[in-house]
């Protein structure tokens, strides 16, 4: 069943002499459970593609459906409440608050959804242990490595149960052992929860765990190449607890 | 939920520290100023409402406690016909009297009473007696101390010498403070001779008397003790202004500090609430964790305040025991409620930078 449906969405910033045509007439669905890699040359509009999926950015034509509601036709208002509901984001940087420790950094995503107190913090307790931070839970951002930074986002992504998990290079600040296994956690953890992943990448090495990657260039897709079956190979092997 | 508000603020110990400190100190003066000023009125006060009488009468075109009031004493035996009238007696007050005391020349606000009635007289003895005879006085605690003066010591008034048998408490005006003799004694010294100043009355209904006073008897104006207060030191009024002023001078300020606080807080942060934003918190949501900050900024402040308050006057009392700091619980309640003002005001503009965020900004590293 597909979670997320874009159609004919296309993404132009800008008017006039400078407007620049980010999207071209995409249209795309992401299944549960599939995790599908983005990949493209700089300005190719990925990271617009997942402001645009995550009901960050409205685009200038085209719909953008979720669970059938059209996203697009949602007022600024009513737009927080479905990206609670559907979306957990991982950006490039980890983007933590400062002042928060990790667990509490995931803990305010759950209190933004109305979960708090004791269920919150059980929750974010066990997000945070699953990606290997039992130790790490009340440190603050500036005591944690850029790795462990990231999986406290990651958990913090996870911490509302989303539909889709839309990722923009969430390992581009870590070096590629780390990142690769960052990237893994984050798939293998939202795939047993039955939830989407968009990531986007330029780390040719973890093609392994996709089911499909799309090349974008221009603001189009122009190639799409299925690799269900490595994924599955590599989700009967445990992974270590990334370091 | 986890109290972003909080944890921002005490991240940076130094700048918190410094804005409470700011604010704390706004809050002392206005509440200082106006615990001053509130502190005159009590002791202004305080001589009327405990002198005994329940009407106070003054001759016609008695302005205010500055202004003289001159009635011939016969008119005593007018009042006591009225109906309702208990106990008639007058005192002799002289606004600005002047004493020596060896070289010193000391003024003083002079009261000649009848001790056998005590209307008018002093309502507190810290030492001696009120009951004082002839060529007695009795003087105010903070005039004995800074003259250095007690029971038996002599002074002098248009060079009748009088003896100290009494000292009395919460008789002090701040920049004077009152004596007290009997008021045949006052009459002669001062050559008063048939004329007296307040005619001072007991009755069982105040205000129906004070009535019948009014219109039986001319050239007088009768007050009730309130209405005495409230006509005789009206002029108090004139000061509001500047404790207005100090208020709304005080108010800026502390707008300005919390302001620049939260402002650079929430400056700073921009990106922590574009992430905020992101990941799902509403517009409100976030507005309530810059308010929170404010208000965190501003309560402390206000707490802070009162104690430096408290201290202050403590020290004050020390140095300048003439001087009375009165708060009163509406004034510390407005103050209050102008902290809060001040906290909402403050969040104006760092809420209007947050409710601009892209959350979009997020995703650009
Ligand atoms: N806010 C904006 N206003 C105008 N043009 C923009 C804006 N954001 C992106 N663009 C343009 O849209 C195009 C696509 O940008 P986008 O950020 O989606 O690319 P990207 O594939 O994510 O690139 P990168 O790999 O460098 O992150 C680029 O040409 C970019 O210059
Ligand atoms: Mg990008």
């Amino acid at each position: 069943m597909s979670l997320i449906d874009l159609n004919n969405v296309t993404k132009i910033y800008g008017k006039g002499k400078t407007a620049v045509t980010a999207l071209k007439k995409i249209s795309l669905s992401v299944n549960e459970k599939e995790i599908v890699i983005i990949m493209g040359p700089s300005g190719s509009g990925k990271t617009t593609l997942l402001l645009v999926m995550g009901g960050l950015l409205k685009p200038t034509m085209g719909t953008v459906r979720i669970n059938s509601i059209d996203i697009t036709s949602l007022s600024e208002k009513q737009l927080p409440k479905i990206r609670k509901k559907y979306f957990g984001f991982v950006f490039q940087s980890p983007n933590l608050l400062s002042s928060l420790t990790a667990i509490e950094n995931v803990e305010i995503a759950l209190n933004l959804a109305g979960v708090n107190g004791e269920k919150a913090r059980t929750r974010a307790k066990t997000l945070l242990e699953k990606l290997g931070l039992a130790e790490r839970l009340n440190h603050l951002p500036s005591e944690l490595s850029g790795g462990e930074q990231q999986r406290v986002s990651i958990a913090r992504a996870l911490a509302n149960n989303p539909k889709i998990i839309l990722a923009d290079e969430p390992t581009a600040n870590l070096d590629s052992k780390t990142g690769r296994e960052v990237t893994e956690f984050l798939c293998r953890i939202a795939c047993e929860e039955g939830k989407g992943v968009v990531i986007v990448t330029h780390d040719e090495r973890i093609k392994y765990i996709a089911d499909r990657i799309l090349y974008l260039e221009d603001g189009k897709i122009i190639r799409e190449i299925k690799t269900g079956k490595k994924k599955r190979e590599w989700m009967k092997h445990t992974v270590e607890t990334p370091s | 939920m986890v109290s972003i508000a909080r944890r921002n603020l005490f991240q940076e110990k130094t700048r918190f520290i410094i804005s409470i400190t700011g604010v704390a100190v706004a809050i002392m003066l206005i509440l200082f100023l106006s615990g001053i000023f509130q502190g005159f009125l009590v002791l202004y006060k305080s001589y009327v409402l405990n002198s005994g009488a329940d009407i106070w009468v003054a001759s016609d075109g008695w302005r205010d406690f500055h202004s003289i009031s001159m009635l011939p004493r016969d008119i005593i035996s007018d009042i006591k016909k009225i109906d309702g009238v208990r106990k008639v007696d007058y005192i002799i007050l002289i606004q600005s009297a002047a004493f020596k005391s060896g070289d010193d020349e000391i003024a003083a606000v002079l009261v000649g009473f009848n001790p056998e009635t005590g209307l008018g007289g002093p309502w507190k003895i810290y030492k001696g007696t009120a009951d004082i005879g002839q060529g007695e006085v009795i003087i105010d605690r903070y005039l004995a101390y800074k003259y250095g003066l007690d029971i038996g010591d002599e002074i002098e008034i248009s060079s009748e010498k009088l003896i100290i048998a009494g000292i009395s408490e919460e008789t002090n005006l701040v920049i004077y403070q009152m004596i007290f003799l009997r008021e045949d004694d006052a009459s002669r010294i001062l050559n008063l001779d048939g004329i007296v100043t307040f005619i001072l009355v007991n009755a069982d209904n105040p205000s129906e008397v004070t009535k019948k006073i009014n219109e039986e008897i001319p050239g007088v104006a009768a007050y009730t003790s309130e209405e005495y207060v409230e006509k005789g030191f009206a002029f108090m009024e004139s000061f509001n202004p500047f404790l207005y002023i100090t208020a709304v001078a005080g108010s800026i300020v502390g707008i300005a500090i919390i302001g620049i606080t939260i402002y650079t807080l929430t400056t700073e942060r921009l990106r922590e609430f574009g992430v905020l934003k992101a990941i799902g918190a509403e517009n409100n949501q976030l507005y309530k964790i810059v308010l929170n900050q404010a208000l965190i900024v501003a309560m402390t402040g206000f707490f802070i305040g009162v104690i430096l308050l408290e201290i202050s006057s403590a020290a004050i009392s020390m140095f300048m025991p003439e001087l009375m700091i009165y708060v009163t619980f509406e004034t510390l309640f407005y103050t209050l409620i102008a902290s809060v003002l001040m906290g909402l005001a403050s969040s104006y503009l760092p809420i209007k930078r947050i409710a601009g965020v892209d959350p979009a900004i997020v995703f650009k590293s």
